[in-house]
Protein backbone atom coordinates (compact mmCIF):
# COMPACT_ATOMS: atom_id res chain seq x y z
CA UNK A 1 0.00 0.00 0.00
CA UNK A 2 2.78 2.30 1.03
CA UNK A 3 4.18 1.38 -2.15
CA UNK A 4 0.69 3.10 -4.42
CA UNK A 5 0.80 5.80 -2.67
CA UNK A 6 4.46 6.30 -3.27
CA UNK A 7 3.66 6.17 -6.98
CA UNK A 8 0.29 7.96 -6.97
CA UNK A 9 2.49 10.84 -4.99
CA UNK A 10 5.21 10.85 -7.91
CA UNK A 11 2.58 11.03 -10.36
CA UNK A 12 0.86 13.66 -9.01
CA UNK A 13 3.69 15.85 -8.53
CA UNK A 14 5.09 15.03 -11.70
CA UNK A 15 2.78 17.58 -13.60
CA UNK A 16 2.00 21.04 -12.91
CA UNK A 17 -1.77 20.80 -11.66
CA UNK A 18 -0.47 19.69 -8.41
CA UNK A 19 1.56 23.34 -8.16
CA UNK A 20 -1.31 25.69 -8.93
CA UNK A 21 -2.79 24.74 -5.45
CA UNK A 22 0.67 25.86 -3.80
CA UNK A 23 0.69 28.93 -6.19
CA UNK A 24 -2.78 29.78 -5.16
CA UNK A 25 -2.50 29.32 -1.69
CA UNK A 26 0.73 31.73 -1.93
CA UNK A 27 -0.97 34.45 -3.71
CA UNK A 28 -4.01 34.54 -1.62
CA UNK A 29 -2.02 34.68 1.56
CA UNK A 30 0.46 36.78 -0.20
CA UNK A 31 -2.67 39.28 -1.52
CA UNK A 32 -4.45 39.52 1.71
CA UNK A 33 -1.15 40.10 3.82
CA UNK A 34 -0.40 43.35 1.60
CA UNK A 35 -4.07 44.61 1.18
CA UNK A 36 -4.43 44.29 5.37
CA UNK A 37 -0.76 45.66 5.86
CA UNK A 38 -1.79 48.84 3.49
CA UNK A 39 -5.36 48.95 4.49
CA UNK A 40 -6.01 46.44 7.25
CA UNK A 41 -5.98 49.64 10.31
CA UNK A 42 -8.80 51.60 8.47
CA UNK A 43 -10.90 48.71 7.91
CA UNK A 44 -10.90 47.43 11.50
CA UNK A 45 -11.43 50.65 12.74
CA UNK A 46 -14.44 50.49 10.38
CA UNK A 47 -15.73 47.58 11.98
CA UNK A 48 -15.21 48.31 15.47
CA UNK A 49 -16.43 52.11 15.45
CA UNK A 50 -18.95 51.21 17.54
CA UNK A 51 -17.03 49.28 20.00
CA UNK A 52 -14.63 51.85 20.75
CA UNK A 53 -17.44 54.56 21.13
CA UNK A 54 -17.72 52.09 24.83
CA UNK A 55 -14.33 50.21 25.13
CA UNK A 56 -10.52 51.88 25.00
CA UNK A 57 -8.90 49.52 22.65
CA UNK A 58 -5.32 50.11 22.94
CA UNK A 59 -2.40 48.38 21.27
CA UNK A 60 -1.81 46.80 17.18
CA UNK A 61 -4.78 44.82 16.63
CA UNK A 62 -4.11 44.55 13.11
CA UNK A 63 -1.42 41.79 13.69
CA UNK A 64 -0.49 38.60 12.49
CA UNK A 65 -3.33 37.04 14.42
CA UNK A 66 -6.18 39.07 13.34
CA UNK A 67 -4.79 38.88 9.54
CA UNK A 68 -4.19 34.47 9.46
CA UNK A 69 -8.23 34.94 10.95
CA UNK A 70 -9.28 36.39 8.08
CA UNK A 71 -7.18 34.48 5.65
CA UNK A 72 -8.99 30.92 7.45
CA UNK A 73 -11.84 32.33 5.96
CA UNK A 74 -10.62 31.75 2.69
CA UNK A 75 -11.17 27.86 3.53
CA UNK A 76 -15.15 28.48 2.62
CA UNK A 77 -14.61 28.63 -1.38
CA UNK A 78 -11.08 29.45 -2.54
CA UNK A 79 -9.47 26.11 -0.73
CA UNK A 80 -12.70 24.13 -1.78
CA UNK A 81 -12.01 24.54 -5.17
CA UNK A 82 -8.10 23.86 -5.32
CA UNK A 83 -8.64 20.70 -3.54
CA UNK A 84 -11.44 19.83 -5.70
CA UNK A 85 -9.63 20.02 -8.78
CA UNK A 86 -6.76 17.42 -7.65
CA UNK A 87 -8.96 15.24 -5.61
CA UNK A 88 -11.58 15.57 -9.10
CA UNK A 89 -8.53 14.32 -11.43
CA UNK A 90 -7.51 11.66 -9.62
CA UNK A 91 -9.74 8.80 -10.94
CA UNK A 92 -10.78 10.69 -13.87
CA UNK A 93 -8.01 12.06 -15.17
CA UNK A 94 -6.37 8.21 -15.32
CA UNK A 95 -9.99 7.61 -17.49
CA UNK A 96 -9.42 10.52 -19.80
CA UNK A 97 -5.87 9.74 -20.23
CA UNK A 98 -6.53 6.09 -21.18
CA UNK A 99 -4.03 5.50 -18.57
CA UNK A 100 -6.61 3.28 -16.15
CA UNK A 101 -5.92 0.57 -18.90
CA UNK A 102 -2.54 0.18 -18.10
CA UNK A 103 -3.08 0.36 -14.58
CA UNK A 104 -6.18 -2.07 -14.19
CA UNK A 105 -4.24 -4.65 -16.63
CA UNK A 106 -2.04 -5.45 -14.23
CA UNK A 107 -2.13 -7.46 -10.74
CA UNK A 108 -2.91 -4.51 -8.80
CA UNK A 109 -6.07 -4.67 -6.74
CA UNK A 110 -8.67 -2.16 -7.54
CA UNK A 111 -9.44 -1.81 -4.24
CA UNK A 112 -6.00 -0.87 -2.91
CA UNK A 113 -5.89 0.94 -5.70
CA UNK A 114 -8.44 3.47 -5.30
CA UNK A 115 -7.63 3.78 -1.57
CA UNK A 116 -3.91 4.66 -2.73
CA UNK A 117 -5.76 7.44 -4.64
CA UNK A 118 -8.07 8.39 -1.78
CA UNK A 119 -4.97 8.65 0.23
CA UNK A 120 -2.98 10.86 -1.79
CA UNK A 121 -5.90 13.43 -2.61
CA UNK A 122 -6.10 13.47 1.55
CA UNK A 123 -2.73 14.33 1.56
CA UNK A 124 -2.89 16.84 -0.88
CA UNK A 125 -5.71 18.67 0.25
CA UNK A 126 -4.36 18.56 4.20
CA UNK A 127 -0.81 19.94 2.07
CA UNK A 128 -2.67 22.49 0.77
CA UNK A 129 -4.04 23.63 4.48
CA UNK A 130 -0.73 23.26 6.30
CA UNK A 131 1.00 25.60 3.75
CA UNK A 132 -2.08 27.96 4.37
CA UNK A 133 -1.29 28.17 7.99
CA UNK A 134 3.00 28.21 7.20
CA UNK A 135 1.99 30.95 4.70
CA UNK A 136 -0.39 32.92 6.88
CA UNK A 137 1.44 32.59 10.75
CA UNK A 138 4.97 32.51 8.98
CA UNK A 139 5.17 34.78 5.90
CA UNK A 140 2.78 36.94 7.87
CA UNK A 141 5.71 37.83 10.47
CA UNK A 142 7.41 39.41 7.76
CA UNK A 143 4.30 42.12 7.69
CA UNK A 144 2.63 42.44 10.87
CA UNK A 145 3.96 41.90 14.71
CA UNK A 146 1.74 39.44 17.09
CA UNK A 147 -0.67 40.62 19.48
CA UNK A 148 -3.55 40.50 21.72
CA UNK A 149 -6.71 39.53 19.21
CA UNK A 150 -10.53 40.70 18.38
CA UNK A 151 -12.95 38.32 17.29
CA UNK A 152 -16.18 39.89 15.98
CA UNK A 153 -18.25 36.21 16.07
CA UNK A 154 -21.46 35.91 18.01
CA UNK A 155 -19.79 38.09 20.92
CA UNK A 156 -16.71 40.18 21.26
CA UNK A 157 -14.06 37.82 22.38
CA UNK A 158 -10.74 39.37 23.12
CA UNK A 159 -7.60 36.50 23.19
CA UNK A 160 -4.41 37.19 25.11
CA UNK A 161 -1.16 36.68 22.21
CA UNK A 162 -0.32 33.91 24.51
CA UNK A 163 -3.80 31.76 24.28
CA UNK A 164 -3.61 32.09 21.05
CA UNK A 165 -1.82 29.85 18.82
CA UNK A 166 -3.09 26.37 20.11
CA UNK A 167 -6.30 28.27 19.00
CA UNK A 168 -4.94 28.58 15.38
CA UNK A 169 -3.45 25.02 15.45
CA UNK A 170 -6.84 23.42 16.29
CA UNK A 171 -8.22 25.93 13.72
CA UNK A 172 -6.36 24.64 10.84
CA UNK A 173 -6.34 20.86 12.15
CA UNK A 174 -10.41 21.26 11.97
CA UNK A 175 -9.65 23.00 8.01
CA UNK A 176 -7.62 20.31 7.17
CA UNK A 177 -11.04 17.46 8.25
CA UNK A 178 -13.02 20.19 6.48
CA UNK A 179 -11.08 20.04 3.42
CA UNK A 180 -10.62 15.88 3.43
CA UNK A 181 -14.49 15.71 3.25
CA UNK A 182 -14.92 18.17 0.04
CA UNK A 183 -12.14 15.87 -2.08
CA UNK A 184 -13.66 12.78 -0.75
CA UNK A 185 -16.77 14.49 -2.57
CA UNK A 186 -14.90 15.31 -5.62
CA UNK A 187 -12.81 12.28 -5.44
CA UNK A 188 -16.43 9.99 -5.79
CA UNK A 189 -17.65 12.41 -8.36
CA UNK A 190 -14.18 11.45 -9.83
CA UNK A 191 -14.83 7.48 -10.02
CA UNK A 192 -17.68 7.64 -12.24
CA UNK A 193 -16.40 10.24 -14.83
CA UNK A 194 -13.90 10.30 -17.78
CA UNK A 195 -13.00 14.09 -17.68
CA UNK A 196 -11.63 15.75 -14.95
CA UNK A 197 -13.83 19.05 -15.30
CA UNK A 198 -17.34 17.32 -14.58
CA UNK A 199 -16.40 16.12 -11.27
CA UNK A 200 -14.87 19.90 -9.96
CA UNK A 201 -18.04 21.22 -11.59
CA UNK A 202 -19.77 18.53 -9.79
CA UNK A 203 -18.15 19.32 -6.38
CA UNK A 204 -18.43 22.87 -6.54
CA UNK A 205 -22.03 22.92 -6.94
CA UNK A 206 -23.28 20.29 -4.18
CA UNK A 207 -20.77 22.55 -2.04
CA UNK A 208 -22.58 25.44 -3.25
CA UNK A 209 -25.63 24.11 -2.93
CA UNK A 210 -25.49 22.77 0.23
CA UNK A 211 -23.95 26.16 1.74
CA UNK A 212 -27.05 28.30 0.24
CA UNK A 213 -29.26 25.61 2.35
CA UNK A 214 -27.02 25.89 5.31
CA UNK A 215 -27.07 29.26 5.71
CA UNK A 216 -30.93 29.72 4.23
CA UNK A 217 -32.96 30.89 7.32
CA UNK A 218 -35.89 28.90 6.07
CA UNK A 219 -38.20 26.44 7.87
CA UNK A 220 -38.53 24.00 5.46
CA UNK A 221 -34.42 23.47 5.15
CA UNK A 222 -34.22 23.39 9.27
CA UNK A 223 -34.77 19.60 9.58
CA UNK A 224 -31.84 18.91 7.07
CA UNK A 225 -29.54 21.10 8.33
CA UNK A 226 -27.72 19.14 11.17
CA UNK A 227 -26.78 16.14 8.51
CA UNK A 228 -25.54 18.61 5.52
CA UNK A 229 -21.64 18.92 6.07
CA UNK A 230 -21.47 22.27 4.63
CA UNK A 231 -23.07 23.45 7.92
CA UNK A 232 -20.03 22.81 9.78
CA UNK A 233 -17.11 23.61 7.35
CA UNK A 234 -16.90 26.75 9.47
CA UNK A 235 -16.84 24.80 12.99
CA UNK A 236 -12.99 26.26 13.09
CA UNK A 237 -14.64 29.13 14.15
CA UNK A 238 -15.55 27.36 17.20
CA UNK A 239 -12.04 27.15 18.95
CA UNK A 240 -12.30 31.14 18.57
CA UNK A 241 -15.58 31.06 21.28
CA UNK A 242 -14.40 31.35 24.99
CA UNK A 243 -15.42 28.99 26.75
CA UNK A 244 -14.63 26.48 23.64
CA UNK A 245 -17.63 24.27 23.34
CA UNK A 246 -15.81 21.05 22.52
CA UNK A 247 -19.38 18.75 22.59
CA UNK A 248 -20.16 21.12 19.74
CA UNK A 249 -16.99 20.26 17.83
CA UNK A 250 -17.25 16.66 18.78
CA UNK A 251 -20.16 16.59 16.82
CA UNK A 252 -19.28 18.33 14.21
CA UNK A 253 -16.10 16.49 13.46
CA UNK A 254 -18.44 13.53 13.36
CA UNK A 255 -20.66 14.46 11.04
CA UNK A 256 -17.43 15.18 8.62
CA UNK A 257 -15.74 12.28 9.67
CA UNK A 258 -18.98 10.34 8.61
CA UNK A 259 -19.85 11.92 5.42
CA UNK A 260 -15.58 11.18 4.15
CA UNK A 261 -16.39 7.51 5.38
CA UNK A 262 -19.82 7.87 2.91
CA UNK A 263 -18.04 9.46 0.05
CA UNK A 264 -15.11 6.92 0.21
CA UNK A 265 -17.45 3.57 0.65
CA UNK A 266 -19.58 4.68 -2.56
CA UNK A 267 -16.69 5.11 -4.48
CA UNK A 268 -15.41 2.02 -3.57
CA UNK A 269 -18.42 0.44 -4.25
CA UNK A 270 -18.42 2.08 -7.61
CA UNK A 271 -14.95 1.79 -8.68
CA UNK A 272 -14.99 -2.02 -7.89
CA UNK A 273 -17.90 -3.10 -9.81
CA UNK A 274 -17.37 -0.28 -12.98
CA UNK A 275 -16.56 -1.44 -16.41
CA UNK A 276 -13.41 -0.33 -17.75
CA UNK A 277 -14.36 1.01 -20.80
CA UNK A 278 -12.20 4.08 -21.49
CA UNK B 1 -0.44 -34.61 -29.37
CA UNK B 2 -2.56 -32.94 -26.74
CA UNK B 3 -1.73 -28.76 -26.62
CA UNK B 4 -1.68 -27.42 -23.19
CA UNK B 5 -4.61 -24.32 -23.12
CA UNK B 6 -3.68 -21.34 -22.41
CA UNK B 7 -7.03 -19.50 -22.28
CA UNK B 8 -10.76 -20.77 -22.47
CA UNK B 9 -13.83 -18.98 -22.60
CA UNK B 10 -16.97 -20.19 -23.07
CA UNK B 11 -20.34 -18.65 -23.80
CA UNK B 12 -19.25 -14.99 -23.20
CA UNK B 13 -22.33 -12.33 -23.33
CA UNK B 14 -21.81 -8.63 -22.60
CA UNK B 15 -24.76 -6.08 -23.43
CA UNK B 16 -24.10 -2.39 -22.78
CA UNK B 17 -27.51 -1.15 -21.93
CA UNK B 18 -30.21 -2.71 -24.59
CA UNK B 19 -26.90 -2.95 -27.19
CA UNK B 20 -25.39 -7.27 -27.18
CA UNK B 21 -22.18 -6.65 -27.71
CA UNK B 22 -20.95 -9.84 -27.72
CA UNK B 23 -23.21 -13.04 -27.77
CA UNK B 24 -22.06 -16.06 -26.78
CA UNK B 25 -18.47 -16.20 -28.23
CA UNK B 26 -16.15 -19.30 -27.55
CA UNK B 27 -12.47 -19.35 -27.91
CA UNK B 28 -9.51 -21.29 -27.71
CA UNK B 29 -5.94 -20.18 -27.13
CA UNK B 30 -3.09 -22.58 -26.76
CA UNK B 31 0.13 -22.61 -25.43
CA UNK B 32 2.57 -20.84 -28.43
CA UNK B 33 -0.08 -19.97 -30.33
CA UNK B 34 -0.23 -16.54 -32.00
CA UNK B 35 -4.14 -16.22 -32.05
CA UNK B 36 -5.07 -13.59 -34.35
CA UNK B 37 -8.73 -12.46 -33.59
CA UNK B 38 -10.51 -10.62 -36.17
CA UNK B 39 -13.77 -8.48 -36.98
CA UNK B 40 -14.78 -5.60 -38.51
CA UNK B 41 -15.12 -2.34 -36.13
CA UNK B 42 -17.64 -2.66 -34.07
CA UNK B 43 -17.63 -6.98 -33.82
CA UNK B 44 -17.14 -7.17 -30.02
CA UNK B 45 -13.03 -7.52 -30.22
CA UNK B 46 -12.52 -5.24 -27.72
CA UNK B 47 -15.25 -6.20 -25.15
CA UNK B 48 -14.23 -9.29 -25.32
CA UNK B 49 -10.35 -9.00 -24.67
CA UNK B 50 -11.40 -6.62 -21.70
CA UNK B 51 -13.11 -8.95 -20.27
CA UNK B 52 -10.05 -11.69 -20.59
CA UNK B 53 -8.70 -8.73 -18.69
CA UNK B 54 -11.20 -8.40 -16.11
CA UNK B 55 -11.55 -4.74 -16.95
CA UNK B 56 -15.05 -5.46 -17.97
CA UNK B 57 -17.28 -8.27 -15.98
CA UNK B 58 -19.12 -10.71 -18.54
CA UNK B 59 -23.13 -11.12 -17.91
CA UNK B 60 -22.55 -14.54 -18.69
CA UNK B 61 -20.65 -17.13 -20.13
CA UNK B 62 -17.03 -18.16 -18.06
CA UNK B 63 -12.99 -17.87 -18.60
CA UNK B 64 -9.97 -19.87 -17.85
CA UNK B 65 -6.59 -18.62 -17.75
CA UNK B 66 -3.96 -20.51 -16.97
CA UNK B 67 -6.51 -23.33 -16.14
CA UNK B 68 -7.95 -20.81 -13.33
CA UNK B 69 -10.51 -19.19 -13.35
CA UNK B 70 -10.95 -15.41 -13.89
CA UNK B 71 -13.51 -14.98 -11.18
CA UNK B 72 -11.56 -14.86 -7.84
CA UNK B 73 -8.05 -14.94 -9.32
CA UNK B 74 -7.52 -11.93 -10.84
CA UNK B 75 -4.75 -10.74 -9.53
CA UNK B 76 -3.18 -14.03 -10.15
CA UNK B 77 -3.49 -14.70 -13.73
CA UNK B 78 -2.92 -10.69 -14.38
CA UNK B 79 0.27 -12.03 -13.16
CA UNK B 80 1.14 -14.21 -15.91
CA UNK B 81 -0.50 -11.82 -18.59
CA UNK B 82 1.03 -8.13 -20.59
CA UNK B 83 -1.64 -6.47 -22.41
CA UNK B 84 -1.54 -3.52 -24.38
CA UNK B 85 -5.30 -2.30 -24.77
CA UNK B 86 -6.17 0.08 -27.65
CA UNK B 87 -4.33 3.53 -27.53
CA UNK B 88 -1.12 3.11 -26.20
CA UNK B 89 -1.85 5.87 -23.73
CA UNK B 90 1.29 6.86 -21.42
CA UNK B 91 1.92 9.57 -18.32
CA UNK B 92 3.16 11.78 -21.24
CA UNK B 93 4.94 13.89 -18.71
CA UNK B 94 7.18 11.21 -17.59
CA UNK B 95 10.19 9.94 -19.61
CA UNK B 96 9.78 6.32 -21.50
CA UNK B 97 12.03 4.91 -18.65
CA UNK B 98 10.08 6.42 -15.78
CA UNK B 99 6.77 5.07 -17.16
CA UNK B 100 8.31 1.65 -17.35
CA UNK B 101 9.46 1.73 -13.75
CA UNK B 102 6.11 2.99 -12.21
CA UNK B 103 4.07 0.36 -14.32
CA UNK B 104 6.28 -2.26 -13.59
CA UNK B 105 6.39 -1.10 -9.54
CA UNK B 106 2.22 -1.27 -10.27
CA UNK B 107 2.88 -5.15 -10.95
CA UNK B 108 4.54 -5.11 -7.92
CA UNK B 109 7.86 -6.46 -9.33
CA UNK B 110 10.85 -4.72 -8.36
CA UNK B 111 12.73 -3.80 -12.01
CA UNK B 112 16.46 -3.59 -12.47
CA UNK B 113 17.76 -0.01 -14.29
CA UNK B 114 19.61 -2.69 -16.83
CA UNK B 115 16.36 -4.41 -16.88
CA UNK B 116 14.22 -1.69 -18.13
CA UNK B 117 16.80 -1.11 -20.41
CA UNK B 118 16.66 -4.48 -22.29
CA UNK B 119 12.98 -4.07 -22.55
CA UNK B 120 13.80 -0.89 -24.37
CA UNK B 121 16.22 -2.14 -26.39
CA UNK B 122 14.11 -4.66 -27.47
CA UNK B 123 11.36 -2.73 -29.10
CA UNK B 124 14.35 -0.33 -30.02
CA UNK B 125 13.71 2.78 -27.33
CA UNK B 126 17.13 2.70 -25.50
CA UNK B 127 17.76 5.69 -26.84
CA UNK B 128 15.21 7.37 -26.28
CA UNK B 129 14.83 5.99 -22.61
CA UNK B 130 15.05 9.41 -20.82
CA UNK B 131 12.87 11.15 -23.60
CA UNK B 132 9.45 12.46 -22.27
CA UNK B 133 6.65 10.15 -24.14
CA UNK B 134 4.79 13.45 -25.25
CA UNK B 135 7.74 13.78 -27.65
CA UNK B 136 6.95 10.29 -29.24
CA UNK B 137 6.01 8.83 -32.80
CA UNK B 138 2.54 6.92 -32.80
CA UNK B 139 4.55 4.41 -33.38
CA UNK B 140 7.09 5.09 -31.15
CA UNK B 141 4.36 4.76 -28.41
CA UNK B 142 3.31 1.80 -30.09
CA UNK B 143 6.66 0.03 -29.35
CA UNK B 144 6.70 1.52 -25.63
CA UNK B 145 3.38 -0.36 -25.53
CA UNK B 146 4.31 -3.73 -26.12
CA UNK B 147 7.68 -2.52 -24.16
CA UNK B 148 5.32 -2.63 -21.50
CA UNK B 149 3.63 -5.73 -21.71
CA UNK B 150 7.51 -7.63 -20.93
CA UNK B 151 8.05 -5.86 -18.06
CA UNK B 152 7.06 -8.68 -15.66
CA UNK B 153 8.06 -11.32 -18.43
CA UNK B 154 4.58 -12.79 -19.13
CA UNK B 155 3.57 -16.09 -20.54
CA UNK B 156 0.58 -14.96 -22.54
CA UNK B 157 0.31 -11.49 -24.05
CA UNK B 158 -2.86 -9.52 -25.42
CA UNK B 159 -2.16 -6.94 -27.99
CA UNK B 160 -5.41 -5.09 -29.21
CA UNK B 161 -5.18 -3.52 -32.29
CA UNK B 162 -1.27 -2.91 -32.07
CA UNK B 163 -0.40 -1.84 -35.62
CA UNK B 164 -3.19 0.45 -35.82
CA UNK B 165 -2.16 3.73 -37.45
CA UNK B 166 1.24 2.84 -38.25
CA UNK B 167 3.31 3.56 -41.10
CA UNK B 168 4.09 0.56 -43.18
CA UNK B 169 8.11 0.45 -41.78
CA UNK B 170 5.98 0.64 -37.97
CA UNK B 171 3.34 -2.02 -39.21
CA UNK B 172 6.85 -4.48 -40.29
CA UNK B 173 8.83 -3.56 -37.20
CA UNK B 174 5.84 -4.68 -34.78
CA UNK B 175 5.39 -7.73 -36.88
CA UNK B 176 8.99 -8.71 -36.54
CA UNK B 177 8.79 -8.05 -32.68
CA UNK B 178 5.77 -10.41 -32.54
CA UNK B 179 7.55 -13.13 -34.39
CA UNK B 180 10.51 -12.71 -32.39
CA UNK B 181 8.89 -12.64 -29.06
CA UNK B 182 7.11 -15.96 -30.29
CA UNK B 183 9.47 -17.44 -31.80
CA UNK B 184 12.87 -16.24 -29.44
CA UNK B 185 11.16 -16.05 -26.15
CA UNK B 186 8.58 -18.24 -26.41
CA UNK B 187 5.47 -15.92 -25.69
CA UNK B 188 1.72 -16.87 -26.59
CA UNK B 189 0.23 -13.58 -28.36
CA UNK B 190 -3.18 -13.36 -28.68
CA UNK B 191 -3.65 -10.23 -31.49
CA UNK B 192 -6.88 -8.48 -32.48
CA UNK B 193 -6.32 -6.27 -35.15
CA UNK B 194 -9.16 -5.66 -38.71
CA UNK B 195 -5.80 -5.34 -40.89
CA UNK B 196 -6.15 -8.94 -42.73
CA UNK B 197 -3.06 -9.09 -44.02
CA UNK B 198 -1.19 -8.64 -40.98
CA UNK B 199 -3.43 -11.63 -39.54
CA UNK B 200 -2.22 -13.43 -41.98
CA UNK B 201 1.86 -13.15 -41.87
CA UNK B 202 2.04 -13.61 -38.24
CA UNK B 203 -1.11 -15.88 -36.63
CA UNK B 204 -1.29 -19.32 -36.45
CA UNK B 205 -4.60 -19.59 -35.34
CA UNK B 206 -7.98 -17.11 -35.67
CA UNK B 207 -10.95 -16.53 -34.45
CA UNK B 208 -13.13 -14.32 -36.73
CA UNK B 209 -16.27 -12.62 -35.21
CA UNK B 210 -19.06 -10.35 -35.92
CA UNK B 211 -21.72 -8.69 -34.60
CA UNK B 212 -20.12 -10.14 -31.38
CA UNK B 213 -20.60 -13.96 -32.35
CA UNK B 214 -18.06 -16.55 -33.19
CA UNK B 215 -17.89 -16.86 -37.20
CA UNK B 216 -15.24 -19.69 -37.36
CA UNK B 217 -12.17 -20.85 -35.28
CA UNK B 218 -9.58 -22.75 -36.50
CA UNK B 219 -5.90 -22.69 -38.32
CA UNK B 220 -4.99 -19.97 -40.57
CA UNK B 221 -3.94 -21.69 -43.60
CA UNK B 222 -6.78 -24.54 -43.18
CA UNK B 223 -9.41 -21.74 -42.85
CA UNK B 224 -7.54 -19.68 -46.09
CA UNK B 225 -7.66 -22.78 -48.27
CA UNK B 226 -11.05 -24.43 -47.68
CA UNK B 227 -14.22 -23.00 -49.35
CA UNK B 228 -14.61 -20.95 -52.21
CA UNK B 229 -11.40 -18.84 -53.50
CA UNK B 230 -12.05 -16.00 -56.00
CA UNK B 231 -10.49 -16.23 -59.55
CA UNK B 232 -9.39 -13.87 -61.68
CA UNK B 233 -8.72 -14.26 -65.22
CA UNK B 234 -7.81 -12.37 -68.18
CA UNK B 235 -8.56 -13.58 -71.61
CA UNK B 236 -7.97 -12.93 -75.59
CA UNK B 237 -11.86 -11.90 -75.77
CA UNK B 238 -13.38 -10.87 -72.70
CA UNK B 239 -16.90 -10.46 -73.78
CA UNK B 240 -17.61 -13.69 -75.30
CA UNK B 241 -15.11 -15.42 -72.34
CA UNK B 242 -17.95 -13.98 -70.02
CA UNK B 243 -20.78 -14.92 -72.08
CA UNK B 244 -19.52 -18.44 -72.75
CA UNK B 245 -18.33 -19.05 -68.65
CA UNK B 246 -22.35 -17.95 -67.73
CA UNK B 247 -23.46 -20.05 -70.02
CA UNK B 248 -21.56 -23.41 -68.76
CA UNK B 249 -21.53 -22.64 -64.92
CA UNK B 250 -24.92 -21.13 -64.65
CA UNK B 251 -24.30 -21.10 -60.44
CA UNK B 252 -21.69 -19.09 -60.45
CA UNK B 253 -21.41 -15.22 -60.47
CA UNK B 254 -18.78 -14.30 -63.13
CA UNK B 255 -17.95 -10.40 -63.35
CA UNK B 256 -15.70 -8.19 -65.64
CA UNK B 257 -14.13 -5.30 -64.12
CA UNK B 258 -12.82 -2.07 -66.07
CA UNK B 259 -9.45 -3.64 -66.69
CA UNK B 260 -11.46 -6.56 -68.72
CA UNK B 261 -10.80 -9.18 -65.85
CA UNK B 262 -13.42 -11.63 -65.35
CA UNK B 263 -13.76 -12.45 -61.44
CA UNK B 264 -15.77 -14.97 -59.87
CA UNK B 265 -16.07 -17.20 -56.38
CA UNK B 266 -15.25 -20.72 -57.10
CA UNK B 267 -14.82 -24.26 -56.02
CA UNK B 268 -11.46 -25.59 -55.82
CA UNK B 269 -10.79 -27.30 -58.91
CA UNK B 270 -12.93 -25.40 -60.97
CA UNK B 271 -10.12 -23.28 -62.23
CA UNK B 272 -8.99 -26.17 -64.57
CA UNK B 273 -12.66 -26.40 -66.30
CA UNK B 274 -12.68 -23.15 -66.66
CA UNK B 275 -9.35 -23.16 -68.42
CA UNK B 276 -10.08 -26.31 -70.60
CA UNK B 277 -13.44 -24.61 -71.70
CA UNK B 278 -11.57 -21.14 -73.02
CA UNK B 279 -9.06 -23.01 -74.54
CA UNK B 280 -11.04 -25.19 -76.40
CA UNK B 281 -13.52 -22.70 -77.90
CA UNK B 282 -10.67 -20.89 -78.66
CA UNK B 283 -10.10 -17.83 -76.37
CA UNK B 284 -6.93 -17.60 -75.29
CA UNK B 285 -6.05 -17.31 -71.09
CA UNK B 286 -3.45 -14.87 -70.68
CA UNK B 287 -3.46 -14.71 -66.67
CA UNK B 288 -5.69 -17.31 -64.85
CA UNK B 289 -4.93 -16.97 -60.64
CA UNK B 290 -6.73 -17.46 -57.56
CA UNK B 291 -6.52 -14.97 -54.95
CA UNK B 292 -6.06 -16.99 -51.85
CA UNK B 293 -5.85 -14.63 -48.93
CA UNK B 294 -7.36 -14.34 -45.14
CA UNK B 295 -8.86 -11.03 -46.85
CA UNK B 296 -10.52 -12.98 -49.58
CA UNK B 297 -11.76 -15.58 -46.77
CA UNK B 298 -12.72 -12.80 -44.27
CA UNK B 299 -14.80 -11.32 -46.69
CA UNK B 300 -17.16 -14.01 -47.75
CA UNK B 301 -18.27 -15.43 -44.21
CA UNK B 302 -18.47 -11.87 -43.22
Amino acid sequence: MINLIRLEMLKLFSRGLAYIGFVAIFLIVLVIQVGMYVEGQKLLDFLIQSLSEVFLLLGKLINVYTVTYIILNSLWIHIPVLVAIVAGDMVSGEAGRGTFRLLLTRPVSRTKLLVAKFITAQVYATMLVLLLMAMSLGLGRLFFEPGDMIVLMNTINIFEQSDVMWRFIASFGYGIVSMWVIAALAFLFSVRATNSLGPVISAMSVLILFTIISNFSVGVFEPVKPFLFTSYLNGWQLFFDDPVDYGLIYKALGVLIAHISVFYLVSVLIFTRKDITS
Amino acid sequence: MVQETMVVATGLVKHFGPQKAVDGIDLTVHRGDIYGFLGPNGSGKSTTIRMLLSLIKPDSGSIRIFDLPVEGNRARILSGIGALIERPDFYQYLSAYKNLEILASYSGIKTSRAAIMKILDTVGLADRASSHVKTFSHGMKQRLGIAQTLLHDPELIILDEPVNGLDPQGIKDIRELILKLNVEEGKTLIISSHILREMELIANRMVVINKGKVVVEGDVRELISQGSRKLVLVASKPDQALTLLRHHFVSVDFQINRLDEIQALVDSGQAEEINSLLVNNNIAVRQLYMLNSLEDYFLNIT
